[in-house]
């Protein structure tokens, strides 16, 4: 009998331990590789407009790997501990150190390999459904096709195979360092309760009560903080503190709370509390890190789901942002002509609305390559800012020009005297003023910038440069911005547009109808892909937590079968198990709604109403599915204490 | 003299359904306990010891027959109101312990009080005088596993007698334990039955554990087939037992190699 072999039969035999190890392997396999291939979808990551998302779903990856390894690791632990008397019997029939390492390494392989196998497989299936049926539900105008996520597929299979060696080496270290009386005695090896500590109490303290002030810091906040939410980096500090005061809380007021139970007798000692707060006690190693790792869990997906949520419903104003005028199009020689973009809007039935046009001179700084400004007169855009926008209206003094800088490029070069070519030598031009100011026009206005000068000195210009440099901007309101009929004729605009389109330049025309359904669709994507995580997270806690209390009954079931002998009735024992797997569920809820909203707000730099509806509506949705799942648990753990 | 405990016709079979071959583990085995009496079981393996313990402490149901605790008959009894029963009425000591992980030793020994909500004053000083009659006051914050076997009977002993029982079931509770602990136990439910006046019914196949009751019934295929009484001396009584062993022979063999 080979090594493998005996791995082979010992897997066979103790089916029950086996399968819930391997079934959370295969769940952390599945999730990981789903946000991976989630995040490599092209009908998401083709999308521009979703830029700064993907960044952030990129880095969610490590997190959720993060998390698979403690998933994992955790089970694999339960798992050792589980097999602990068994490979006592083996250590003393005389079991080499060397032949318990090959055993080990064989399960590991076998388990490993099955779980990734399968976790890869069921993973494409999931996705498969998954896109599918958000594609159709969300009605995006990206379909959400099904594609081969190789490199998720690869990241994937790299990842978990240094995991299961990392366990499988870890696993041998455990066992061979053990003495045999101290496996023999397996579970009820003592787990004394945690000391609580002063210190640590004053930590946890200390970093929630400051991640909470970092978010919700009254009136404006002083200069460092507002460079550190520049950088992102307020972001992840205020994400790091929540997490490690959450392990804190968890560890020490837990800790706290039933120490005080303890020297209470009048409470202590009545009824079932007395099982209850000392069970939790004798576990509180085990509970401290399974709540922690569910309230981590349940905070990403909701922060996700709230985020995305959010996401999705600004996508309107952003559209609006984005394309402050509903078609903007640039005359360029021989292009489409204002007469073609009116006909073809109303050949798709849409009322034509109102009209306005500015001259434009295309200059490029002398001495920079590729940078353009756009010279243009102050009355024209006046005009165009009346009729098509809500912004509000320029001025500019008497022998003034102001350059234009759009908040989302917010340019700042020297002002004063530029030397600017419009291919007739060289020309100064005298900048007085920068203006950074939105809702004007759409980006393709300013390559760099634009700078707008008196009526009277523009004119000047045009005489001489305007033959050769001239353009003329035309705007159109377009109230049908949603409809589909808007979003066709905007595609036929940018395609007979595109023709006469600069080499380097920004596209001819820019409309709110392909600006909106573009964000839809990568909000809708991000959205499909945040429901889709919420909901392998929340499976993922569920699971982790049933998995704790499957393996816990193995242990505890000659311990309740005591209490019943001792006259302890069903309906007390319920009250144990209850109280005790209410709380692995339901504080992580709480956690999750209290920080997934703190986490949101950090993200977004809001604190205002626009999230209580994402933050609401995650809420109930995740509190209804987690009674669900309680009630489903509690009452499978009853009855497998009962039926021993 | 009252009697506590009124066993007749105690029958009961396992198995049976479905083509699997029935035992008989007890037939029609009648007796009597009377407060404060002390009184030790013996038999061979098998001859349905365990069986009637589980029947008397209420863990299994009588096939047929009536078992009457304090004018109760146990058949009667149902969910709530066994359990609460069980509490009050009934104490245990397992052979192997059964004593909770998770509790320390004086947690262990207040549950059953705990379970009944009784002031905490009282749990505690039932607790310290329990603890100080069965020596274990300086393990009392301990943890099972930090204590050794004879400490955990004892323990298992204060907690059986907690809630001042009416009738203490003890099945082999020395049956893990070495010689020395086997002794003190002995010795402790001994003076528990003399000064607290507790009625204890232990199983065992030990004979010098046997020897520390009042009273000594044999069983043999499911009935009592002897009974001894002791007189003054335990030494005698021991001598006695062991007659008894051997006159009985056969299935009684595994009874007398073990006699110590
Ligand atoms: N749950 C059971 N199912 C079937 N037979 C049983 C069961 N428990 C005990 N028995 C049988 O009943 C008889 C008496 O068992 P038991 O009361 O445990 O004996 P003792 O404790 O005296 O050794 C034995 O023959 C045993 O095999
Ligand atoms: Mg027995």
């Amino acid at each position: 009998m080979t090594w493998r072999h005996l791995a082979v039969r010992n897997i066979r035999h103790r089916a029950g331990t086996y399968t819930s190890f391997f079934l959370s392997s295969t769940l952390a396999v599945a999730m990981f590789f789903l946000y991976a291939a989630g995040v490599d979808h092209p009908a998401f990551s083709g999308n521009s407009g979703m830029g700064a998302v993907r960044t952030a779903l990129g880095a969610v990856e490590v997190l959720v790997a993060v998390f698979a390894i403690l998933f994992i690791g955790y089970a694999h632990g339960a798992f050792l501990k589980a097999r602990q008397r068994e490979l006592a019997v083996l250590n003393l029939i005389g079991l080499t150190p060397a032949q318990l390492g090959k055993m080990i390494h064989w399960e590991n392989a076998i388990i490993g390999g099955a779980s990734l196998a399968v976790g890869l497989g069921s993973g494409l299936t999931l996705a498969r459904l998954f896109f599918l049926a958000m594609g159709k539900a969300l009605d995006l105008d990206v379909p959400v096709s099904f594609y081969w996520p190789v490199r998720a597929m690869a990241v994937t299979a790299a990842t978990f195979t240094l995991i299961f060696g990392l366990l499988s080496w870890r696993g041998y270290r455990r066992l061979s360092r053990w003495p045999v009386a101290e496996l023999l005695r397996g579970a009820a090896r003592g787990n004394k309760p945690p000391r609580v500590s002063a210190w640590l109490a004053m930590a946890c303290f200390l970093t929630l009560g400051s991640s909470y002030v970092l978010v919700l810091w009254p009136g404006p906040r002083p200069a460092l903080l507002r460079d550190m939410m520049q950088s992102g980096a307020y972001t992840w500090a205020v994400l790091a503190l929540l997490a490690v005061g959450t392990y804190l809380f968890f560890s020490e007021a837990g800790g706290a709370v039933l120490a005080a139970f303890k020297v209470r007798p009048a409470v202590y000692y009545r009824g079932a509390n007395l099982i209850t707060v000392s069970q939790l006690l004798y576990r509180a190693r085990d509970n401290v890190k399974i709540l922690f790792m569910v309230s981590l869990l349940s905070t990403m997906a909701f922060t996700a789901v709230g985020w995305f949520t959010r996401t999705y419903q600004v996508v309107e104003k952003r559209a609006i942002e984005e394309t402050p005028v509903g078609v903007q199009m640039m005359g360029m020689p021989g292009g489409l002509s204002p007469e073609r973009v009116e006909a073809i809007l109303s050949e798709h039935g849409l009322p034509a609305g109102a009209h306005a046009q500015f001259r434009v001179l295309r200059a490029k700084i002398a001495a920079q390559a590729n940078a353009y400004v756009y010279l243009m007169p102050l009355s024209e855009v006046n005009r165009w800012i009346g009729t098509l926008t809500a912004a509000k209206e320029l001025t500019v003094g008497p022998g003034q020009a102001t350059l234009l800088v759009s908040p989302a490029y917010p340019w700042n070069p020297m002002l004063g005297a530029w030397n600017l070519d419009l291919g007739q030598g060289p020309l100064a031009v005298i900048v007085t003023g920068r203006v950074v100011t939105g809702g004007i026009f759409a980006r393709w206005l300013g390559i760099s910038g634009q700078v707008v000068m008196e009526d009277s000195v523009f004119e000047r210009l045009w005489q001489t440069y305007g033959a050769t440099r001239g353009l003329v901007a035309n705007g159109w309101d377009l109230p049908a911005w949603r409809s589909r009929a808007a979003r066709e004729a905007a595609g036929q605009l940018v395609i007979e547009g595109q023709a006469t389109r600069f080499s380097q330049g920004p596209e001819t025309v820019y409309s709110r109808p392909i600006a909106y359904s573009n964000l839809k669709a990568g909000a809708g994507m991000a959205l499909v892909l945040a429901g889709f995580l919420s909901v392998l997270f929340f499976l993922a806690s569920g699971s982790m937590i049933y998995f704790k209390l499957y393996t816990d009954v193995q242990e505890e079931r000659s311990q309740f079968q005591t209490m019943i002998k001792l006259g302890l009735d069903v309906s007390e024992i319920r009250q144990v198990v209850s109280v005790q797997t209410a709380i692995l569920f339901f504080t992580p809820v709480v956690f999750a709604v209290v920080h997934g909203t703190l986490a949101l707000a950090a993200m977004t730099g809001d604190t205002g109403r626009s999230l209580w509806l994402p933050a609401g509506l995650t809420g109930a949705v995740f509190a209804f599915l987690y009674i669900g799942y309680f009630l489903a648990t509690r009452g499978s753990y009853v009855r497998a204490v009962m039926e021993g | 003299m009252t009697d506590v405990l009124r066993v007749t016709g105690l029958t009961k079979t396992y198995g049976g359904r479905r083509g699997t071959v029935t035992v008989r583990a007890l037939d029609g085995l009648s007796m009597t306990v009377e407060k404060g009496e002390f009184v030790g079981i013996m038999g061979p393996s098998g001859s349905g010891k365990t069986t009637l313990l589980h029947l008397l402490g209420t863990i299994d149901r009588p096939t047929s027959g009536h078992i009457i605790l304090e004018g109760q008959e146990l058949s009667d009894l149902k969910g709530l109101d066994l359990a609460v029963f069980r509490r009050r009425r009934l104490g245990f000591i397992f052979q192997e312990f059964n004593l909770l992980d998770s509790l320390t030793i004086k947690e262990n020994i207040i549950l059953p009080l705990a379970l009944e909500k009784k002031p905490a004053s009282e749990i505690e000083s039932r607790t310290a005088e329990l603890a100080r009659e069965l020596g274990i006051l300086e393990v009392l914050s301990r943890y099972p596993y930090e204590v050794s076997g004879g400490q955990k009977q004892r323990a298992a002993a204060a907690r059986a007698l907690m809630a001042a029982p009416a009738l203490v079931l003890a099945d082999e509770p020395t049956g893990n334990l070495d010689t020395a602990a086997a002794r003190s136990l002995m010795g402790c439910l001994e003076d528990l039955n003399v000064r607290k006046e507790a009625t204890i019914l232990m199983v065992t196949h030990d004979p010098v554990s046997a020897s520390y009751c009042r009273r000594i019934l044999f069983i043999k295929d499911g009935r009592i087939h002897a009974e001894l009484r002791r007189g003054l001396d335990r030494g005698q009584f021991l001598q006695r037992i062991l007659d008894t062993i051997a006159v009985s022979g056969g299935g009684c063999r595994d009874l007398a190699t073990s006699g110590r």
